[in-house]
């Protein structure tokens, strides 16, 4: 399948740990079936990361965290550190104006979810799934670029 | 952007991803009919690259911490550099920290890049030397590759040279030039140059050793075109990147900055620029944009006016030929410089008198010292002002034979008090500093638990004007008593069931905790009255009570303003305390420090320092520590080999009391008598081995544990020659060996990755093998928690199984494990006559063990009502007695005589040092057992004015 990595899953269950423990505190949520706990759990885990990496940003400006320079030697140009605030305001704008590809995006890369679980989620064909993750990712990748520069 | 659009262009973007790439732009132009926005926006999409290197297509990659790879668990996320994330690890297979740096996917993806890198990393891996971060490896697990690297405790110098903004003392910045010096030579000596030093990559531990980081892997790729192990030559714009860059681009060489090739004078270079960084506080080079900075260090000098005047000659000269702009010019060897730099060390000027070389023979220094008697010592070396205790005055206070234990210091600093056994027993004596009178509070108070009192359950202290002492009368949360310092008759004092008094800074409120579950912790008045729970509200429950199970909330303190009550928090006192803080009113505790093991005392500085007793993560010490609550950070600020057991501050910080000592663990054999042996009958029971315990008799030789490096392995003994038979790196020997009763066998339990198993082996340590290795074997800390059947058939143990807790008997050669008992049964014994197995029934810390027995098939036994200290108990060889320990910190042996249903103390020893581990010789005449001398005494630790 296109896109399918084969360590996704298991950073995907990395995260569900944590999201996991978040998830059985919100006796609220009541979920029915597998498919509706993944997607909540993407969305924990959504803000899990965006949490994390707000809290760095602060930490960045003076926090007590212990700085390690291990170093931008090994830095990849094609791999920058990835951003997650600014992830978590593209995927916003673009929910505002196509939720489905706001939800592809947040099931796909922070549920770890597969095309096929994704479109059970969402009600839809897999290759709805696949064309929206597509665009999607293209069109997150500009509004990123274009908001850093 | 309207639906109608969005529709349009999503339609158009599938459209063209459906054609060949050369066919899109004149689809795209005849589908758009003229609208040329349209156009734009769906060619800027088709652009992004949406499979395989798009920002989507790698995983997040955070949020590691907690998960194993490999044989590395991790633990926290130290930081980020650059791109991808380090992680502090635990090496189970090591049982070290490390720091785990995952590598980029982008990577490891690359073939090529990989095994270059590889390579490289392998080469780098052989770099040894105790100024460089040791690179362990680079290795692979569930997907992920990933550096393993020394972990250092510390700042950086980029750090440290902040906090002193106008440069560091000079004396500091030579010792810590000679080290970077000597880091670089090692590795130019094996032609690998580092490329970027700078500051950033130097860090500096607690005890102020220099650690060069990143060696190396700025290497450009041989073909030039490599971005992925470059360091600063990259430049590019936007971001952070170009932070990044600049930062690097000031201590960047002339030829480095003009792309030419660079060997091992680029870094003298960049030595340069951090010495001239480290005695000025300036960067040598620096500009408003990179291509200033760049141009300043092609055409100009550093300022050098700006170099402190007391600098010695010689180092500046050195430094001037550092700058060379001209390769050919600089200083052709790095190793010139450390002769220097040691010449001037060797001869030092007025201004540097106190620096200490190298930082090696400090230990030494501090040994020799105490040893004469010296009685003032700077207890942190010169280049480390930032340590908490830094110019302070060290003074033996006592100077007594035996056992000093705890040590108290009224509020206003004028008196100490302390527990020590001079007298034969534990008795609370005090002291007004300066008059070299001392009194003994106590002699008429009687001695804990018995014949003998225990250093650790006697609990006192100061009385919140100085003027009084209060004290416990049997264990922590038993009742006390409070007598004035003048004595008379003492008075109660607080009620019962409540420990470790401490009084607010203004001396009107007290804070204290119960010894019921959980320590919840009370604050009430002055007197201890009107006692109110703190409500505690974690906000990370998981991480308070892990698993919600029972915490301990010892040594509570206020802080110097009173806001902020400190203590001691975990889950196991003996194994993981570590320090939080509450608000005297309750609310949200917040945790203070990480890593350590075992925090005991705590008394705070100032209003940002806390000294505490821990011992460090590698199990060593107890030390003394310093936490800075600002900043999170602790360090270790005692030096040397001596261990800290206890530490008291004055209200106003400048008076520190300390215990401090220097344990001894040796053998000793005293003689079974018809009267209790006395200390004139003990006498050491000599083998050629440094420190020796636990030790076991079989056929004709002795065993006993040892250490030799790291970790006690399993010594043998016979004819007078000792071997090592078993090396038990990392504490996964710790207990007395089992011996079989014809002496051919070993049993041994190995401690690995927190699983206890049994090893059998052969007398000589040979054949080793697991035996029921589905059986977890429990029992208590460092005593015998398996025997053998005197057949030599079975070996029984205390542990788990798939069923639960048990006490099983294991066939050594083969079958079926039996259980004798289905419930919490540990360190078993069995009698030499084959009638009884004896074993424990409780674990818990510190206490003593109601002594259980069964007979060898399995039928309970109703035996004499005793407490043991689990697992110190021994069978005579002939008749159905037992010698044992009656509780953990016991100073003498007891007898108990089943036939005869009685005990007696067969041991009547002077406080020389608490008993451990025994055996009885093969001749049933004596016993041979170790015993720890703590050799401790009261030091005062008194800070200059700031």
């Amino acid at each position: 399948m296109a896109g399918e990595r084969p360590n996704h899953s298991l950073q995907a269950t990395a995260l569900v740990n944590e999201a996991y423990l978040r998830l059985v505190d919100a006796k609220n949520v009541a979920w029915h079936d597998r498919a509706h706990f993944l997607a909540v759990a993407a969305r924990v885990m959504r803000r899990i990361l965006v949490d994390h990496a707000r809290a760095r940003r602060a930490q960045k400006r003076g926090g007590p965290a212990e700085r390690v320079t291990l170093d931008e030697a090994l830095t990849v140009g094609t791999d920058e550190r990835r951003d997650y605030v600014a992830l978590d305001d593209a995927l916003n704008a673009l929910a505002a104006f196509d939720e489905r590809k706001g939800r592809v995006v947040e099931l796909r890369f922070f549920g770890g979810l597969t095309v096929d679980e994704t479109a059970a989620v969402l009600k839809v064909s897999p290759d709805t799934v696949t064309r929206d993750w597509w665009l999607a990712k293209a069109w997150l990748q500009r509004e990123m670029r274009n908001s850093a520069t | 952007m309207t639906p109608e659009r969005w529709k349009q262009i999503e339609e158009l973007f599938h459209a063209a991803r459906a054609r060949a790439p050369s066919e899109r732009a004149g689809f795209l132009f005849d589908a758009c009919d003229g609208d040329e926005s349209l156009r734009r926006e769906v060619e800027s999409l088709l652009s992004e690259p949406v499979s395989g290197r798009g920002l989507l297509d790698d995983p997040p990659t955070q949020a590691l911490d907690g998960r194993t790879l490999g044989a590395y668990h991790l633990q926290t996320l130290l930081g980020a550099g650059g791109m991808g994330e380090v992680y502090l690890a635990r090496d189970s297979k090591l049982g070290r920290e490390v720091a785990i740096k995952i590598l980029p996917r982008a990577l490891t993806i690359d073939r090529d890049r990989l095994s270059r890198f590889e390579r490289e990393a392998r080469m780098l891996a052989q770099l040894n030397h105790p100024n460089i971060c040791a690179i362990y490896g680079v290795e692979q697990a569930d997907g992920f590759r990933f550096l393993v690297l020394e972990r250092v405790h510390g700042i950086t110098l980029a750090e440290r040279i902040n906090e002193s903004p106008s440069g560091l003392p000079i004396a500091e910045a030579l010792a810590m030039a000679r080290q970077i010096a000597e880091a670089l030579e090692v590795a130019h000596e094996k032609g690998i140059v580092h490329r970027d030093l700078k500051p950033a990559n130097i860090k500096v531990t607690p005890e102020g050793v220099v650690k060069v980081l990143d060696f190396g892997l700025a290497k450009p790729a041989p073909d030039g075109s490599d971005v992925g192990l470059t360091g600063s030559p990259e430049i590019t714009l936007g971001g952070t990147r170009e932070g990044v860059i600049l930062g690097t681009a000031a201590y960047m060489s002339p030829e480095q900055a003009r792309g030419k090739p660079v060997d091992k004078r680029t870094d003298i270079w960049a030595f340069g620029c951090v010495f001239y960084e480290m005695l000025t506080g300036r960067l040598a080079f620096s500009g408003e944009t990179m291509s200033d900075t760049i141009g300043r260090i092609l055409e100009r000098e550093p300022d050098w006016s700006a170099v402190p005047a007391a600098t010695p000659p010689a180092i500046v000269r050195v430094l001037r030929r550092c700058f060379a702009k001209d390769p050919k010019q600089r200083v052709r060897d790095i190793g010139d410089v450390r002769i220097e730099i040691d010449a001037v060390d060797e001869a030092p000027p007025e201004a540097i008198q106190p620096l200490v070389k190298g930082g090696r023979f400090w230990p030494l220094a501090v040994v020799a010292a105490l040893a004469a008697g010296v009685i003032t010592w700077e207890l942190s070396r010169p280049r480390m002002p930032e340590n908490a205790l830094a110019g302070a005055q060290l003074t033996r206070f006592t100077d007594w034979p035996g056992t000093q234990g705890r040590g108290e210091v009224s509020p206003d600093g004028r008196y100490v008090a302390f527990l020590a056994d001079q007298a034969g027993e534990f008795d609370i004596w005090w002291s007004q500093v300066g008059t070299g009178r001392w009194v003994n509070l106590t002699p008429d108070v009687p001695p804990l638990d018995g014949p003998r009192t225990d250093s650790l359950l006697r609990t006192f202290g100061f009385s919140a004007d100085g003027s009084e002492i209060w004290f416990s009368l049997e264990d922590a949360g038993g009742p006390k008593m409070i007598r004035p310092l003048s004595g008379g008759t003492p008075r109660a004092f607080l009620r019962e069931g409540v420990s470790s008094p401490a009084w607010s800074p203004d001396g009107t409120r007290m804070v204290v905790f119960g010894n019921v579950k959980d320590d919840p912790l009370f604050v009430g008045d002055a007197v201890g009255g009107d006692l109110t729970p703190i409500a505690i509200t974690p906000t990370d429950p998981e991480t308070w009570a892990p698993a919600g199970g029972t915490v301990h909330n010892h040594n509570p303190t206020w802080s110097p303003d009173g806001q902020w009550i400190y203590f001691a928090h975990g889950v196991d006192p003996s194994v993981k305390m570590e320090v939080w803080r509450v608000r005297p009113a309750g609310g949200a505790p917040e945790q203070l420090t990480r890593d350590n093991v075992s925090i005991t005392y705590l008394a705070a500085l100032d209003a940002r320092t806390l000294l505490y007793v821990a011992r460090a993560d590698d199990r060593s010490g107890p030390w003394l520590w310093s936490l800075d609550i600002e900043s999170r950070t602790f360090r270790r600020v005692s030096w040397g080999l001596e261990q800290y057991s206890s530490v008291a501050t004055s209200r106003d910080g400048r008076r520190v009391v300390a215990t401090v000592g220097n344990p001894t663990t040796s053998l000793w054999r005293v003689p079974l008598l018809d009267r209790p042996a006395e200390e004139r009958d003990v006498a050491p029971f000599a083998v050629p081995s440094a420190r020796a315990f636990a030790p076991r008799f079989g056929g004709s030789a002795l065993f006993y544990l040892s250490a030799r490096g790291t970790g006690d392995g399993l010594w043998r003994v016979k004819d007078g020659q000792a071997y090592e038979i078993r090396s038990g790196a990392n504490g996964s020997l710790s207990e007395p060996a089992a011996i079989s009763p014809d002496g051919s066998r070993i049993a041994l339990v190995v401690r690995q990755q927190g699983s206890a198993r049994i090893a059998i082996m052969s007398a000589d340590g040979t054949n080793s093998r697991t035996l029921a290795p589905a059986i977890e074997v429990e029992g208590a800390a460092g005593q015998s928690s398996i025997d053998w059947s005197p057949d030599g058939r079975w070996i029984v143990a205390g542990g788990v199984d798939a069923s639960g807790k048990a006490l099983l008997k294991i066939p050594v050669d083969g079958g079926e494990p039996v259980r004798l008992v289905s419930s919490q049964a540990t360190n078993p014994a069995w009698s030499p006559d084959d009638s009884l197995i004896v074993y424990s029934t409780s674990l818990a810390a510190g206490a003593a063990s109601p002594l259980s027995a069964v007979r060898p098939d399995g039928t309970p036994v109703e035996v004499p009502k005793v407490r043991v200290r689990p697992g110190a108990y021994r069978f005579l060889p002939k008749g159905r007695r037992l010698v044992y320990l009656p509780r953990l910190q016991a100073t003498d042996f007891w007898l108990l005589d089943f036939v005869a249903a009685a005990t007696r103390p067969i041991s009547q020893l002077g406080h020389q040092g608490t008993l451990r581990t025994f055996d009885i010789t093969p001749d049933g005449k004596s016993i041979v057992f170790d015993r720890a001398r703590q050799n401790s005494d009261i030091v005062l630790i008194d800070l200059p004015k700031r």
